[in-house]
């Protein structure tokens, strides 16, 4: 049953995806590809997972699961850069500040360094089956994933900022959602892997926003198909 | 202008009349689908809950029942949408590759079904049907989103030319 939900969500990113890449087209921010690789990455990681029980135990399978860590160490941090840059395109006087920007850069480098030690330089796997897939996953955990945790903190707070000056919730209430669910997903399978839906639905419309995509005025009109 | 048909009925001859038809059609299709969608997903779930064994043999026979009018359902949606949309000129155009999506459902569906006992290749086609599924309900959902937006946008009233303005203005809408 669960192989069919994580392919599910993993039909969920892609989408998601499609609708950042759009946005990334129209506006060419480099910043956009900041939010679209974690996605991309996201999709790469309940792929693994739906596809497992098929191929069953041994040394592809646990190649495919280790990338789901690596991406996840190196990737995810990126989120950090990409707030701050929402932050900046909707024209925050704080994220125009070459200080602000040094100090957030080097925070994402030490989060990626951080992730890539703990998560993947130190990385044993053993095969886990639960509900018709199965998953290599981290043989021992060596605390809370921290890089994961500060990445959803600053998300917060730009959400934050968004919320209170252009009045935008979702940046905040998708990374909140996140926040709640990454623990409660130890218990029950999926929950956190649902919510990264969420919290990817939250970042692409906030990438749109930022972009301007959101304007009435800039709406694309789609064009009448030609039948051959 | 319409042509009689032998059995009575008549075709749309005019390109106005046929456009207005393939309308009618297009939304029955629609509906159709959203019809089809717990259909799939509550027999999808049941026979997989039975399979877990969290579900008796009863979830099974269910869950099949579901699943055949699903197909049958299925093969309609496709057959319609093949009439209404045919092999659209590839474009980067997100109505194409969505057209191209259900046919891609189409070929994964049939195709996990006939390596059925093939693996890693049933899981892999299995993987992609269900994929390609949630993609395009996204991308259905997207525009039904975008249709209702359009039915519920503020019409313009026309320019105050004297009369009793509220009366007028409640005659617009």
């Amino acid at each position: 049953m669960l192989m069919v939900i994580y392919s599910i969500l993993t039909g969920l990113h892609l989408f998601f995806f499609m609708v950042g890449a759009q946005s990334y087209l129209r506006s060419r921010s480099v910043y956009s590809l900041l939010a679209l690789i974690p996605l991309a990455g996201l999709a790469y990681d309940n792929g693994v997972i739906a596809i497992g029980v098929g191929f069953g135990e041994g040394d592809f399978m646990k190649t495919l699961n280790a990338g789901r860590y690596i991406i996840h160490a190196i990737l995810t941090p990126l989120l950090i850069l990409w707030s701050v840059s929402v932050a900046q395109r909707l024209g925050a006087a704080w994220a125009q500040k070459r200080g602000v920007w040094m100090a957030f850069i080097v925070l994402t480098v030490a989060m990626i360094a951080f992730g890539f030690y703990t998560d993947v330089v130190r990385l044993t796997l053993k095969p886990v089956q639960e509900l018709g897939t199965l998953r290599y996953i981290a043989a021992t955990r060596g605390g809370p994933p921290i890089p994961a945790i500060i990445t959803i903190f600053v998300m917060m707070g730009v959400g934050l900022y968004l919320w209170i000056k252009h009045k935008w919730a979702w940046m905040f209430v998708g990374s909140f959602v996140m926040l709640v669910a990454a623990p409660l997903g130890a218990r029950l399978t999926g929950l956190a892997n649902t919510a990264e839906v969420v919290m990817n639905a939250s970042i692409v419309a906030s990438d749109q926003l930022a972009n301007g995509d959101l304007d009435e005025t800039k709406a694309s009109v789609q064009k009448p198909l030609k039948v051959v | 202008m319409n042509i009689s048909l032998k059995s009575g009925k008549t075709k749309p001859s005019n390109p106005q009349a046929r456009a207005a038809f393939k309308s009618k059609v297009a939304k029955i299709n629609r509906y159709m689908a959203w019809i089809n969608l717990p259909l799939l997903l509550i027999g999808s779930f049941m026979i997989h809950a039975w399979k877990d064994g969290v579900a008796g043999t009863s979830a099974r026979s269910t869950g099949s029942a579901l699943q055949g009018i699903f197909i049958i359902l299925f093969f309609i949606h496709t057959l319609m949408s093949a009439y209404l949309y045919g092999i659209p000129k590839p474009a980067r155009n997100v109505r194409v590759f969505h057209i191209y999506l259900g046919y891609a459902v189409f070929i994964f569906v049939m195709s996990s079904q006939v390596f059925l006992k093939t693996e890693p290749l049933h899981t892999l086609l299995y993987f992609l049907q269900w994929v390609t599924i949630s993609f395009h309900i996204a991308l259905s959902t997207r525009f039904a989103f975008k249709r209702l937006a359009k039915r519920k946008a503020d019409p313009t009233l026309a320019f105050y030319t004297g009369g009793k303005l509220v009366r007028n203005a409640q005659g617009e809408a």
